[in-house]
Formats: C-alpha cells, structure tokens, sequence
C-alpha cells in the first residue's frame, strides 16, 4: 500500500493494534482473571462451605434422590460431579419437555452438598465472582450479550492481524528477544513491547486464533450452511449427530436402571475420577438414556458412554474427535480455557496472559511516546494529550476498578438490592474516574499518583478481608484454606509491583523525553 | 526512512474491501475447500471453518499490501466468482451422482 511489503505492513501493524488497544487490555486483563475464575469465586464467598471431592457412589446417589424429588416427567437430568478444581460442589439440572403455547419450561438447577444431597444453604453473599470478572471478558457486561459476542468477533480479528503483521514486519525476532535498552524515551518502550510480544509469541497466537474459533459459528456460518447447498436442516441433522443422540418418547414408563453401576463400569474403564458428569435423558420413560461423560483432558468434546435406561445395556460411544480438525479446534479451544491445567500450568497461563496485555500497553505507550513533539507538555495538541490521559487512564486505571471490584465485595452492605451488579458498577466508576484524572493533573504527575492509587489498592485488599470477614490470612493459613491464602498474598504482591512502579516512575521523567530514533517498524504520521 | 502516510481514501477503500468482499471470498474459498478435501463430508465442513480465519487473514494481508487499489478489488471480485462458480459445480455433480 505504501512503500515496501514490510512498510505496508509496518502501518497494519500499528493501526490494527491501535484502534481497538484499550479494548484488548481490558480483554487480556479480566480474561487472564479467569484462569483463577474459580478461586476468586472462592475469596468473593468467604462464607461459602468448602469444596467437597465425594467419590462417585455417594455422590451420585444424593443427587439421582434430589432428581427423583424434583425433576418429575422431565426430558433430561444432569448431575456434574465433584470431583475437579472448577467443581469445587455437585451441580444438578433438569429440564422440563418443550412447553405448550404460553406456558413457561419446567426447569431447574442446584447446588448440593455432595454426602447428605441437600441443596448447600443460600447464605452466601450476592456477588458476581470471578465468573462475572471474566465472562466481561467477551460479553463487555452492559452490552446486549449477541451484539457484544459479534464485536468482540471483530476485534479479535484486529488482534490476529497485529500479531501476523507484526511477526512479518520483524527481521531479527531473535535479536530482539535480548534487546533492552531503559531510559531511552520511546526506544525503551519499543524494546519493552518487543521483548514481551516475542517471548510469549506462540501462547499469544493460541490465545488468539481460538478467540476467533469461539466466533466461528457466528462469523462464519455460511461455510457448513454452502457445504450443504445452503440446507439449514440437513446440516443441523447432520452436526446434531456429532456429540449427541436424537431419541423420542415411547410413552409407556419404566422403571429407570441402576445409574449408579452404569457410572462404576465406565470409571472402571477411564480410571478413579474420571467420571466428568452423568445425563440421564428421557427418566422413567421405556426409552430413557443413560449417559456418562468421561473427563475432557484439553479439549473441549470428549467420549460419552450411551448405555439403555431401562436394561443398562451398553450401546454406543460418541466421540466427536474421532474426525482430526473437530479434535483440533476442540483442543485449540480447551487450551484457550485452560480449565485442564495443574497449579504450576496454570501460573503460567496467567503470566503469559499478563505479559498479553503488557504486550498491549508497551504498544499504546509507543504510539504516543513516538508521537510526541518537542514541545513543552500544555503546548501539545489536543487529541494528542487526550489519547496520552486515556492510555494512562485505561492502563492504571483498570487494575485500580478491579481492586474496587474486590473492596465493593467486602464493603458494600450486605443486604443490598442487586449487590452483585454494585460491585461492576464499582469497577466501571473507579476505572471512569481515572480516565478523567490526567484532565487534573500533568499527565507524568497522573503516571505516578495513578501507580501509588494501584499499589495501595491491592496492598489493602488482604486488610480489608481482615477487617471485613473471619477468613484472614491468619486464619486460612492456619485451617489450610491455600485458595483464600493465595489471593490475599497475591493481592500484597500486586501492591507490591505497583509500588515498584510508582518508585520508579518518581525516578524517570517519563514524558520528558521523546522518541528520537528512526525505527524501522514504525510508520511515521507527521 | 521518511515515508509518506497513505491516502484516507486508500485507507477507507481496503477497510471497505477486507470487510465486505473479503469476507465473502473467505466463505466461498471455505465452502469450495470443502468440497475439495479428502475425507467425509462433516471432516471437510470442519477443516474449511477451522481454517477459515487463516484465510480470512491471509486475505487481509494482501488487501494491505498490494499497490494499487484497482488490483485489490478485481482480485476479490474475480476471486469470488470463481470459487463460488467452484463450488456450485461441486455441489451439482455431488447432487447428481
């Protein structure tokens, strides 16, 4: 388009980054969140009991007593056993047969202890956990949920252009993977940017491209409609068959099998815990199903044991990945999730995904360092100094309304009306007034007082659940309560790099100096 | 290396370009793939939608790249006539066999 392929593509790369950047901190930021979805959910509900791991045969039959009691004349039951990190309680739903004219589906779901079957108390705080915090992540929260599926769509494709155009616009990756060179104005942030994007470059691009894989049957669904000559029906009879059975009622009732012994054969099978959660379609009827999911490992589809309800008689496995690419978009997406990751993974997803939205921000930050004239700082445009406030105000000041969303947890009367969506309000209004804050100060004195507002914030958090609650960090060491422990230290931690920051940025002139050096990557706009 | 930056129309036209024809030269590319692919009929629906952003992207870089504006748009265009008439043509000697 100008200049040379790589010249082209230089100015791809910049402005495919720049227009959605702040949108894609937040999506990095509170999508990184939920790695630890579940033990934040933890810490937001202090007086929740612990998590329980029951064995199958209890387990399961404290939630089939439950189901008998509730689900009557229902088309599926489903219990999702106990027995892994994001299912720290048994789940169980039923759902009702399709509905007359006007009348409303008889269906449920509840949280059971998994030994006694009783449904767990309702004592627990409102609030909207870290299921809330990272499910912002692609429905935006305030934004009608299929529109805000389709835009972030969209931006996402800007972020897989970045990334390609940026790899393409590199001559020596490796080079730059050892360059750093501090305090040299805009060429430390490039170097910053570079070492982070090129070091995390490969997690980055999974991130990515199954971000976009979510969006496929949105975007693109005219691929498998056209493959069918543009036959809706067929190609949903066709894919139906994929992970799931097609039955219909007999009409005549029959007493429903041993679930249970259907349930030991297939964990005999796949080993202890293996057992991910038992549907049971059609209960009571002489067609019930019985069907047993085994655990998923990375992907996202895994193998289900299709047994008679009536006779227990095994008749079929569905394994969608016995065809390779729904193995590897199944697989590219359970990686996106990361729900199969130990401890130790799971650190590692999160720091990859901090260093995402790093990667971000050193960008943004380079774009306007390169920018920024040789003039005193109020003598400069100003679009120019709005975009420098905003870059501030999105980069510090969405930390800061995550730590307001943690304080509103502890802080807000518990008895409030619609407390759960308070505390997202909280957020949204601490990160809106740090948008506004640069307006009141010089934008390198908003830098720093913004990092000190960062630091204190989190460092507080592990007081404030001190002052606020019994689950302190005393005490979930001393009951070996690890989940609440560790978002308390990590909090302090947090504080701490914020701190370090704010020293650091007291130290520097950070916008005194500007870019100097030619890059070569960089498109000039005058 | 002083460069100039491109024209706001250049810019608005590609932007037009990756948006609207692009994206229905990925679909039809995609579908024409489909019918193309060794395997059954559901692996190859799979491979083409699971591939689909790669090409969209691919398509995307070019359409940023290429020099002149009249070479983008001939391109989608003829692009998409072809694989489209590609894929029809499949379709109908897989209906007729």
């Amino acid at each position: 388009m100008i200049g040379t392929f790589r010249q082209s593509m230089g100015w791809l790369h910049t402005w495919a980054g720049l227009v959605f950047c702040w949108l894609l901190y937040f999506m990095f930021v509170t999508g990184t969140l939920g790695y630890f979805d579940t033990e934040v959910d933890h810490w937001m509900k202090p007086e929740q009991p612990a998590p329980q791991t029951v064995p199958l045969e209890p387990s399961l039959a404290a939630a089939l007593n439950r189901l008998e009691a509730e689900g009557v004349g229902a088309d599926r039951w489903s219990i999702i056993l106990p027995n892994r990190r994001e299912v720290p309680h048994m789940r169980i739903s039923w759902r009702g047969p399709t509905p007359a004219e006007g009348e409303e589906r008889q269906s449920g779901n509840e949280t059971l202890d998994a030994w006694t079957g009783e449904p767990l108390p309702d004592n627990v705080r409102d609030t909207g956990g870290g299921q809330t915090l990272y499910r912002m992540h692609y429905t935006l929260h305030y934004i009608d949920r299929q529109i805000a599926f389709r835009f972030i769509g969209v931006v996402t494709m800007f972020m897989f252009i970045g990334l390609v155009s940026g790899v393409v616009i590199h001559k020596k990756i490796f080079k730059d993977l050892f360059t750093f060179r501090p305090a040299k104005g805009g060429r430390s942030w490039l170097d910053m940017h570079n070492l982070l994007s090129v070091s995390s470059l490969p997690f980055q691009l999974m991130i990515t491209y199954s971000g976009l894989l979510f969006t496929v049957t949105t975007w693109m669904p005219l691929i498998a409609v056209g493959s069918y000559g543009f036959d809706t029906k067929k190609v949903a009879s066709e894919l139906g068959t994929l992970a799931d059975i097609q039955i219909e009622r007999a009409g005549t009732s029959a007493e429903l099998t041993d679930v249970y012994g259907l349930a030991a054969e297939a964990e005999g099978l796949w080993g202890e815990g293996q057992v991910q959660s038992v549907n049971v379609r059609l209960p009571g009827d002489a067609n019930a199903r019985v069907i047993v999911l085994r655990n998923r490992g990375v992907g996202t589809v895994g193998e289900q044991r299709v047994y008679d309800g009536v006779s227990g008689e095994y008749l079929q496995t569905i394994d969608p990945r016995t065809r390779t690419p729904i193995a590897i978009a199944s697989a590219l997406i359970g990686l996106h999730e990361g729900l199969y990751a130990g401890p130790l993974l799971r650190w590692l997803y999160f720091l990859s995904g901090l260093l995402g939205a790093g990667m971000v921000a050193t960008g943004a930050i380079y774009w306007t360092r390169k920018r920024r004239k040789k003039l005193p700082y109020h003598e400069l445009s100003r679009g120019y100094r709005m975009v420098d406030g905003l870059n501030l105000g999105t980069i510090l000041g969405l930390p800061i309304g995550i730590a307001a969303y943690f304080w509103a947890n502890r802080l807000l009367p518990l008895g409030l009306d619609g407390r759960a969506e308070w505390e997202v309000h909280c957020l949204f209004i601490t990160w809106a007034v740090c948008l506004l804050y640069p307006l009141a100060r010089t934008v390198q004195a908003a830098w720093r007082d913004l990092a000190w507002i960062a630091a204190c914030a989190f460092a507080a958090i592990p007081l404030i659940n001190a002052m606020t609650t019994d689950a302190h960090l005393v005490n979930s060491l001393r009951t070996g309560d690890h989940v609440m422990a560790a978002f308390d230290v990590t909090a302090l931690v947090f504080g701490l790099l914020f701190g370090a920051l704010a020293t650091a940025l007291g130290r520097t002139k950070v916008t005194t100096r500007p870019a100097t050096a030619k890059t070569p990557t960089a498109v000039g706009v005058p | 290396m002083a460069r100039k930056a491109p024209g706001r129309w250049h810019v608005t036209s590609r932007v037009v370009a990756a948006a609207i024809p692009g994206l229905i030269l990925t679909n039809t590319l995609a579908i024409l793939l489909s019918f193309l692919l060794p395997g059954d009929k559901i692996t190859a629906v799979a491979t083409a939608t699971v591939l689909s952003y790669a090409i969209y992207g691919a398509l995307i870089l070019w359409i940023f790249s290429v020099q002149r504006l009249r070479t983008v748009w001939i391109g989608l265009l003829s692009g998409i006539v072809v694989t489209a008439a590609g894929a029809w043509l499949m379709y109908t000697l897989e209906a007729a066999s």
